[in-house]
Order: C-alpha cells, then sequence, then structure tokens
C-alpha cells in the first residue's frame, strides 16, 4: 500500500477506539482479512489515489489514476447508474454505496461492492473516499439461490396445474390428526360441490366439520379410522384400491376408488397424508347392466324350449342353456372341446355335419342344418341346427351361438303329410279317370239313346200314325182312342228322350261367353221357335234390352223354355199375355219375364227348378225345361228366379252379367 | 229316274224311307243295303255288286250315321277318299241332333245332313228337295249341293 490510508471509522461515527498507531494497525489487518482496497477521488481534479488492493480488484497499474479511467473499467450496463451514484452523493453530501461489474484486463468479470463518504478538505472542496471489496462469491452464490427458488416456484406451479386438471380427485390432508384437508378442482367441483379451499376432513374441528356427505362401505358408514387418509396420516398405511360410496345430502351417491399415503417432514415424521381418489359410478352401472344383461340373457335362454349353445372359435362349447342340458343330458363340467358335441351327433350325420360346422367357422357365416342327434333317453332326434357367428369389430370371430329346435315331429308330420298328399293325388287321380269313364259313359249313354232308343220309338209312332191315317175310318171309336193314345205316349217319350239329351248337353258343353244383344234374341227367338208365335198370345216386349255377357244359343233357349211355359201355362181359352223387360242393378241386367197365366202353386214354387219336377200335371211337358234354362244360367255366371201369385201369374228374373 | 244308295240297319227305317219315296212323285230307284260294308261293295262294285249295268252307280247316296261294324261316316270317309265321286253327293240320316255327329258329317265331306223325324212321313219334303237337286244337273255341282240341313236338324247353337 503506498498510499496513506484513511483513518478506519467506527460505523456509528464515534470516535475510534484507539487513537495510537495501533488504531492504524488494526484497521489494515481488517482489511487485509476482508481483501478491501480503499480509495479517495478528488472531484476537483478527478485523481483518484487507491491502495494495492483497490488497484488489483479494478485491474489497472501503480501510480496516481484518473475517476474517468476507473468508469471505463466498469461494465457498460452498470456505468451510467455507478456515475449517477457518486454524483448524487456528492451533490447531496451523503455516504455511498453501490454494487457493480468491471471488466479487467484479462476479460474476466467480476462483483464489486463499493462503500464511500464525502469529506471537506483544507479548502472546503467536496472529496469522496471509500472501500471496495470483491463480492463475485456472494453475487453468485445469490444468483444459484434465484435460479433454485425460480425452479422450486415452477415445480409448485406444475403440481398446482397437475392438481387443478386431473380428471381424479387428490385431497390433501395437512395435518397428521387430517383436521384440515383439501382437494383440487376434482374433487371440489366435480365430485363434491364444494367451494374451493374448502375443508372436507370428517375430522375437522366440529364447527368447520361437514355434515352434507358421509362414507360408505359396503353397505355400512365408515369410522373415521378407517377413512383412507386418516389410515395413511395416523398409521402410515398405504391404502390401495379403496372402493368407497360417497352419500351427499343430496342424494346424489357416488362410488370412488381411492388410494392413500403418507406424507413425511424432514424429520421423518408424518405430517399429512395424499388421497386419490378416481369415481368409478359410471364402471359400477355398467357393471351392473351386463350383469344384468347376463341375467336377462340366461333367463331367455333358459326359458326357451329349445337347445341353445355358445362356441368359442375352436368350435368347443361354452355355453348351453337348461333345454340343451336337460335334452342332452349333458353340462359344462367336462372341459369344452369338439368332440363334446360331436359324440351327441349320429355318426352317419357327422362328417356332413362336422364339415357344416367347420365351414361356417372358417367363413365367419351362418348355417343350418337338419340332423340327428342322441337324446338324454337315447333316441335318436332330428334337430334343426340354425347358428351364427359373432364378430368383434374387426370382424373376427369370437364365438358361435346356435339353437337346434327337436324337429322330429314336425319332420314325421311332414312325412305322412307327403304320403297322405301322395295318396290323395292318386285317389284325386282314380276318381278324375273314374269321372271321365263315367263323363264318356254318359256320352254314349245319351248318344245310344238318341239313336237307338228313339229308333222304336219312331216306329211305333209312325205306325200308329200310318194306321190311324190309312184305317182309321174303319176302325171302331175305341180303336182310334187306343191309336191316339199310342201316338200321344210316343210323342210324349221321343220328347223326354230329346229334353234328358238337352240337359245332358247343358251341364257337360263348354258354353262360350260373348256379348249378346237381348233385344237380337228375342227378334230371333219367334224364327227359332215358330210354335210360340203361332200360340196367338200377346207379347209386349221392350225395345231397350240391354247387351248381357253369356252365350247365344243357351239363353236363346232359356229365353224359349219360359216364355214358352209362359204361353203354355194359362187357362183353358185364355189369350195369353206377356211382358219382357229389363233393368240394371249392381252392375247387372236384371231381365223380367211376366206372364198372366195359372201362376205356380205356393208349395210348388220351392221346386219348379228340379229336374222332372211338374208343378202342373194336367199341362204337358216333361219337367226338364226350367231345371235346363237354370243350369244354363248359373253356368253363364247368373241367377234366376221367380215370384208368382197363383191364379194371377209368374214373374221370372233373369240376373246376368253386363256385357263389358 | 235317279238311282238312289241307301244304307240303313234299322228294318222300320227303311221301310219309312222307301214309303216317303213312294210318294214324292218322282221317278227313283231306292236300292237299300243293312250295313256300311254292302254300301262300299255296291259303290266299288265288287261281289255281289259287279255288275254294273244291274246296279249302276247312284245319283244320290243316303247313308244312316250309325250302324254297326262299318258306320256311315266310314262309308263316306272311303267315298271322299276316291276322285271318281267327287260329284256324287252324300246326305247324312240321323236319329239324333248332335252337334258332333253334324259337325263330322260336314267335315268329312257330306253334303247334306237329315233328321229322321219322329213322324215318318214327315220325311218327304226333303227327300222331294233332295231328288230335285239331284235332277237340276245345268248349274254346277258345288252350287247345287251346297250344305242342306232338313228336317230342324240344326244342333244347339246353330238354329
Amino acid at each position: 500500500m503506498d498510499a496513506t490510508p484513511s483513518p478506519a471509522l467506527d460505523a456509528s461515527g464515534s470516535p475510534p477506539l484507539f487513537d495510537d498507531n495501533r488504531s492504524v494497525d488494526y484497521l489494515q489487518l481488517a482489511l487485509a482479512a476482508a481483501g478491501m482496497g480503499t480509495w479517495d477521488w478528488d472531484p476537483q481534479t478527478d485523481n483518484v489515489r487507491a491502495c494495492a488492493r483497490a488497484r488489483a480488484l479494478f485491474g489497472l497499474e501503480a501510480g496516481p489514476r484518473q475517476w474517468s479511467e476507473i468508469l471505463e473499467r466498469i461494465h457498460p450496463a452498470d456505468r451510467a447508474a455507478t456515475a449517477a451514484r457518486v454524483v448524487t452523493a456528492l451533490e447531496n453530501d451523503r455516504d455511498y454505496l453501490d454494487e457493480y461489474r468491471v471488466i479487467c484486463p484479462d476479460g474476466n468479470t467480476r462483483w464489486l461492492s463499493a462503500r464511500g463518504r464525502v469529506h471537506h478538505d483544507a479548502g472546503g472542496a467536496a472529496r469522496l473516499h471509500g472501500v471496495v471489496v470483491d463480492i463475485t462469491e456472494r453475487k453468485e452464490h445469490e444468483a444459484e439461490l434465484e435460479r433454485l427458488a425460480r425452479k422450486a416456484q415452477e415445480h409448485a406451479e406444475e403440481l398446482q396445474a397437475v392438481l387443478d386438471n386431473a380428471p381424479v380427485a387428490i385431497w390433501i390432508a395437512h395435518d397428521p390428526e387430517c383436521r384440515r384437508i383439501t382437494g383440487n378442482t376434482y374433487a371440489e367441483k366435480t365430485l363434491m360441490h364444494v367451494p374451493p379451499d374448502t375443508n372436507v376432513s370428517l375430522s375437522a374441528p366440529p364447527e368447520e366439520r361437514r355434515n352434507d356427505f358421509s362414507i360408505w362401505r359396503d353397505g355400512r358408514p365408515l369410522d373415521l379410522a378407517e377413512l383412507p387418509a386418516q389410515r395413511a396420516a395416523f398409521r402410515g398405511e398405504m391404502v390401495e384400491d379403496e372402493i368407497l360410496e360417497f352419500r351427499f345430502a343430496d342424494g346424489r351417491r357416488v362410488h370412488v376408488m381411492q388410494n392413500a399415503v403418507p406424507l413425511f417432514d424432514a424429520d421423518n415424521r408424518i405430517r399429512g397424508a395424499v388421497t386419490i381418489g378416481a369415481d368409478i359410478t359410471s364402471l359400477r352401472h355398467t357393471e351392473a347392466a351386463l350383469r344384468e344383461s347376463e341375467k336377462r340373457f340366461r333367463l331367455m335362454a333358459d326359458a326357451s324350449p329349445a337347445p341353445i349353445w355358445l362356441a368359442d372359435a375352436s368350435g368347443s362349447t361354452t355355453f348351453v342353456n337348461r333345454a340343451y342340458r336337460e335334452f342332452f343330458g349333458v353340462d359344462l363340467s367336462r372341459p369344452p372341446t369338439p368332440e363334446n358335441w360331436q359324440a351327441l351327433v349320429h355318426p352317419d350325420d357327422l362328417p356332413g355335419y362336422a364339415a357344416t360346422v367347420a365351414r361356417a367357422l372358417e367363413q365367419r357365416s351362418t348355417f343350418a342344418a337338419t340332423v340327428r342327434v342322441r337324446r338324454t333317453d337315447g333316441e335318436w332326434r332330428w334337430v334343426a341346427s340354425y347358428a351364427a357367428p359373432v364378430l368383434d369389430e374387426q370382424g373376427q370371430l369370437t364365438a358361435m351361438v346356435g339353437m337346434s329346435p327337436d324337429i322330429t315331429e314336425i319332420k314325421r308330420a311332414e312325412e305322412v303329410l307327403k304320403s297322405e298328399a301322395l295318396r290323395l293325388e292318386e285317389l284325386v287321380r282314380q276318381r278324375t279317370s273314374r269321372l271321365q269313364e263315367s263323363l264318356a259313359e254318359m256320352e254314349a249313354f245319351s248318344y245310344n239313346i238318341s239313336h237307338d232308343m228313339r229308333a222304336p220309338l219312331r216306329a211305333i209312332h209312325s205306325f200308329a200314325r200310318f194306321l190311324d191315317q190309312e184305317y182309321g175310318a174303319t176302325l171302331p171309336p175305341s180303336a182310334r182312342d187306343y191309336l191316339a193314345r199310342i201316338l200321344a205316349a210316343s210323342a210324349r217319350m221321343d220328347r223326354l228322350i230329346q229334353d234328358v239329351l238337352v240337359y245332358s248337353r247343358s251341364a257337360r258343353t263348354e258354353l262360350k261367353l260373348e256379348p249378346v244383344s237381348l233385344s237380337r234374341l228375342m227378334r230371333t227367338l219367334f224364327d227359332a221357335y215358330p210354335h210360340l208365335r203361332e200360340a196367338s198370345a200377346e207379347f209386349a216386349i221392350a225395345e231397350d234390352l240391354p247387351t248381357v255377357l253369356g252365350n247365344d244359343a243357351a239363353l236363346l233357349q232359356c229365353f224359349a223354355n219360359v216364355i214358352g211355359n209362359a204361353v203354355k201355362f194359362v187357362a183353358p181359352g185364355q189369350v195369353p199375355r206377356i211382358e219382357v223387360w229389363a233393368e240394371i242393378a249392381d252392375g247387372r241386367a236384371m231381365v223380367f219375364v211376366r206372364d198372366h197365366g195359372i201362376g205356380i202353386p205356393l208349395a210348388a214354387q220351392p221346386r219348379i227348378f228340379d229336374m222332372f219336377y211338374r208343378a202342373h200335371p194336367a199341362y204337358d211337358g216333361t219337367g226338364i225345361g226350367l231345371a235346363v234354362t237354370k243350369k244354363s244360367i248359373e253356368r253363364m255366371g247368373g241367377t234366376i228366379g221367380v215370384v208368382s201369385a197363383p191364379g194371377h201369374g209368374s214373374t221370372f228374373c233373369f240376373a246376368l252379367p253386363l256385357a263389358p | 229316274m235317279i238311282r238312289v244308295l241307301y244304307a240303313e240297319d234299322d228294318e222300320n227305317d227303311a221301310y219309312f224311307m222307301r214309303r216317303a219315296f213312294d210318294r214324292i212323285g218322282l221317278a227313283y230307284s231306292l236300292h237299300h243295303v243293312p250295313d256300311g260294308q254292302s254300301a262300299i261293295d255296291y259303290l266299288a262294285a265288287a261281289g255281289p255288286y259287279s255288275d254294273r249295268a244291274r246296279h249302276p252307280l247312284p245319283a244320290l247316296v243316303l247313308l244312316d250315321v250309325k250302324m254297326p261294324l262299318v258306320t256311315g261316316l266310314d262309308v263316306l270317309r272311303w267315298l271322299r277318299a276316291r276322285r271318281e265321286f267327287d260329284e256324287l253327293p252324300v246326305v247324312m240320316l240321323t236319329s239324333s241332333n248332335q252337334d258332333r255327329d253334324l259337325q263330322d258329317a260336314f267335315a268329312t265331306g257330306a253334303n247334306g245332313y237329315l233328321l229322321k223325324p219322329s213322324n215318318a212321313d214327315d220325311l218327304i219334303p226333303s227327300l222331294r228337295s233332295l231328288v230335285v237337286r239331284c235332277t237340276e244337273t245345268r248349274s254346277p255341282f258345288a252350287q247345287r249341293w251346297l250344305p242342306f240341313i232338313g228336317n230342324h236338324a240344326a244342333p244347339a247353337g246353330t238354329r
């Protein structure tokens, strides 16, 4: 130290403890121990006197230095502030205190702390003198501390973010007695519906303790000591996967799975606990629904009268319903293998059936097969085996589900039905053939009647007539009467034969239906049946008769029969009066033929359309005409009816389909 | 005088036919054969009918439809298979007015169809008309022998 050191001053400004040279000695020892340099600055000259330690701190050469020289050493970022503080101290005559960085010629930066005081020289001018010390190490410590504090802060913030956002409830017991427990956002907002920072401890002092919820396990409320946080905090337990039920005053019930661990302080004493809880209510509901669904499936399966089974992807049976167990007399006590069910299938049917099952498993398709299986009583029964694949979301086969109703009775009934149907078919075939034979015989019969039976009749009639014509005059009246009777009888016989033929033809021949104008038909009627005109009857035939759908010839015959009757059945001497008219009703033509003749006795009315029935035996006739008429009309899709007042006449009504 | 060949198995009907011809008042010569085969033999001049002088070809053939063995339709079929008889009029006689017989007759080539009446003398007008057709040879055969249906023999449906 080449400069005269400034007298060391006590911080309180009181006079020095020693005023002899020992005082200076002490001061120099203290300065050396602290590594502190001294300096003195004269703002008038800008000269700075610095001791060797101070010069070393600034990296300055020996000899008098300038303040500006020192300022240059100061870190540019600190320079202006340092200069300002020095000026402020001088102007206000105040102590000067500063910390700044200096950049040494070797390039190192070090932190310096400077302390100074204003004093006045003999001339009264203000000067500044002080000490300076290297505080680089302290500064580094401070920076490290700051870094650590920042890191701790970040850590705390991260933890808070986790707490705030975790989708699980996290509670912290802040003391070993669990007098205060608070939850994270999820616990407070989502689970417990309490305001932030609420003490939710059930071990809280009575005045703080909440009574709007309780915690249950297996249907019983838990003692305080059994609660997870309390177990961890009181006894240091690690609580794992404890399922508890929170019951809230508002009726909510939440199932929570909890884990808890104790928290320790630096001395390894328990200072609290952390509890984590996950809401598993919906999981439990899902489980319950699954159990319910499973129960329903089993109920349904067991209620089914048909055997139902499930098999895994290898074709092994994994489930059978009650009907299956009872039908086959088996259960699943044996390990499920394909052989289990294969043993039940008839040996003749097994290869085909097994192939069907294997194909369905491989192709993940449904199958249906009819197969014989051995029932528990040993009887072979037919079952219809239906099955469908169960696929997972990737389309992989996970199971087959199948049903095998016993169709033995159905099959038997089918066979009976089939043989019965065959028998019926044969019967129908036989009967048809017999009918055809009968029809052919009938044809032959009527053909023969007309040829063979009429020939002798013709002979009888003709010879009787010749006898009457050629010898009548010479015969006695009784003989002529006999002849007359022979003639009448044979004529009647001939008509009968002819009418029977007409009837059989009307029942047999195909009637082709076509539009028939009834007005035109009435005009041709008298040409075809001249005897109707010869009867000197009075006809009133409406001119607007409709056109119907029917067979011209058959209709002509029908009207000839009915009008012929109208002409015939009148009292002796009475002139027949006949009216014909038509109406349209319900899309049908209603054609009326009214006479004013003798009418039909009430008792006879229901039978007048019967074959060979004659209401008036006194009148000539065969009792066939109306039967033929009815048959023909019905074959043309029409109907015929009659209303008659005996003694006043009859009205026949034909209902016929109108021509389209 | 026209020659008429008549095949009829019923004696009474043959009698009635002869009686009716007797009453037409026209010259005729009726040859009655009792079955179909005899009619064919006559027309073919076979067996007992080989002498054409005694058994000349007829100007008119009357055939009963229903005869045992060879029926009237068989004879007609035999006839129509031979060109030399193309212009020989054949009239079928029948007791029935069954549609089938009538249709068969015309389909096989009959020129007329006569229903045997229950009163034998009712044959007379029809026969007279037939004989007249045979004698009036000025107009062509086809024109004279338009289908002839006598005695209301038309079946139901054609009247």
